[in-house]
């Protein structure tokens, strides 16, 4: 871990303390050579010219995109799965600033990074989607298109991916020792985490929401006038997923980070998150069937498209549900990690089912993603753990830091563990 | 033939009556997840 270094030391000095974690230079670059980051360097061989000929060129150039399919595996994958697995930061915030869980305040830091980043890629994958990048803030500040969900959607990824910049800032001023900052941005806790909810809760529902535009397209079996409800609560079961998938990376590779942490402590909070995991996802397979009740779709179920359905609700939401609740009842932690990584599979696929896989499903014409569609993919993907992994390598995300002190939250909201500085 | 009317009310007692079933398998469920080997 870098050391914090006073500025009197001069600014170029500091500088390249925080960049290159206090080693000389040429020692970082070495360290920089790693299986890793060839294969990473490889990706970005390919993904950096196919974004050139994607902004140079156009839509048609890159991908399979048409009139039929306008949306395609960056709306698919990067977006909506993307904000869905991004939704660990408002659960674990939630779960610790506002129900009092304070147990789970280590796994917060980490779940806000990548909650933020995941929002952030989402919006990098929304560039490389839209027609005009260039006009993504209109919404904003020209064009109030107050009658659509698209509006709403874009006005709360703005806003929530503001929030999460604000709930992570105090790890970035602790890292670049603004105390003042530091100290006011930890008052703004408390209420940056209920505006988060609020935005989440609607946004998440309101990227479901966005396929009730299109009943005709979508298969019924996947289409219900539910699916906002069920785009939320699969987003809350996605969020724990991925906070205990990340927990689990993370122990594998910043366990340098991690050494004063207890094992056992870390097992009872992965436990903890696979037990609420566990009765969501019962939760959500009652209501998926309720869905199918609802629109009486039962014969649908005895078609390829219905043995879909049928792999999905039953591999990757009850299968899931009652393998979390083994591992609760057996307190095995690796059986929580196992079932987390299949939670993801889960949500992913039904996404795709959503957006790609079913839609359109009476038509003859079918999408398949272009190469460089995929190209896409995998560098956003790749710049994303790259970047998490820069920032976990220098900022205090996974331990607490120690010039700054962890208090209980006040009553009135002025504390928490981003409050006061020693 | 079978009217509007009373197709909703099938739907509406399949829904019901799926829901008492999830409801009671939700508690044992429940119950299943918080009691510890």
């Amino acid at each position: 871990m870098a050391g914090h270094p006073t500025r009197a030391m001069g600014w170029r000095a500091w500088l390249a303390d925080k960049l290159f974690m206090g080693k000389p230079f040429s020692e970082y670059a070495r360290g920089l050579v790693t299986p890793f980051n060839v294969v990473a360097a490889m990706i970005l061989c390919v993904g950096l010219p196919v974004t050139f000929i994607r902004f140079t060129r156009g839509l048609a150039a890159t991908t399979n995109l048409s009139n039929d399919y306008p949306w395609g595996l960056w709306i698919g994958f990067d977006v909506l799965c993307g904000v869905a697995l991004a939704a660990g930061g408002f659960v674990l915030g939630s779960a610790v600033y506002l129900f009092g869980l304070r147990d789970y305040h280590c796994l917060v830091r980490p779940a806000i990074l990548t909650g933020f980043l995941g929002y952030f890629f989402v919006v990098v994958g929304l560039c490389y989607d839209l027609g005009r990048p260039w006009r993504l803030p209109y919404p904003m500040l020209v064009s109030y298109g107050v009658t659509s969900v698209m509006f709403l959607v874009g006005w709360h990824v703005a806003l929530y991916l503001t929030v999460q910049f604000l709930e992570f800032c105090p790890a970035l001023f602790e890292w670049l020792d603004l105390r003042k900052l530091r100290k006011w941005v930890g008052r703004l806790t408390i209420g940056a985490t209920v505006f988060g909810v609020i935005l989440s809760t609607l946004h998440q529902s309101a990227l479901g929401a966005l396929f009730l535009l299109a009943p005709h397209k979508m298969h019924p079996l996947w289409y219900s006038p539910f699916i906002p409800l069920f785009f939320f609560v699969s987003a809350v079961i996605a969020g724990l997923a991925m906070v205990v998938f990340e927990s689990m990376l993370s122990h594998r590779v910043f366990h340098h980070q991690l050494a004063g942490r207890s094992p056992v402590r870390t097992d009872r909070l992965v436990i903890g998150l696979g037990k609420a995991a566990s009765v969501l996802l019962f939760t959500y397979f009652c209501l998926k069937w309720m869905g199918v009740a609802h629109g009486q779709h039962w014969d649908l179920l005895n078609t390829p498209y219905g043995y879909v359905f049928l792999l999905e609700v039953f591999g990757f939401v009850l299968a899931p549900a009652l393998l979390y609740a083994v591992a609760v009842r057996r307190q095995s932690a690796a059986l929580v990690r196992f079932t987390s990584v299949l939670v993801i599979l889960g949500i992913i696929f039904n996404r795709l089912n959503v957006s790609l896989i079913t839609f359109q499903w009476d038509h003859e014409a079918r999408y398949f993603p272009h190469w460089m569609e995929f190209a896409v993919t995998i560098t956003i993907v790749t710049v994303g753990l790259l970047t998490f992994r820069w920032i976990v390598n220098r900022m205090p995300v996974l331990y607490d830091h120690p010039d700054y002190v962890v208090t209980p939250v006040a009553p009135g909201g002025d504390g928490g563990p981003n409050a006061d500085t020693t | 033939m079978q009217t509007l009317h009373e197709s909703m009310m099938q739907t509406k007692t399949v829904e019901y009556v799926m829901a008492v079933i999830f409801l009671v398998t939700f508690i044992l469920f429940w119950r299943f997840v918080g009691r510890k080997r």
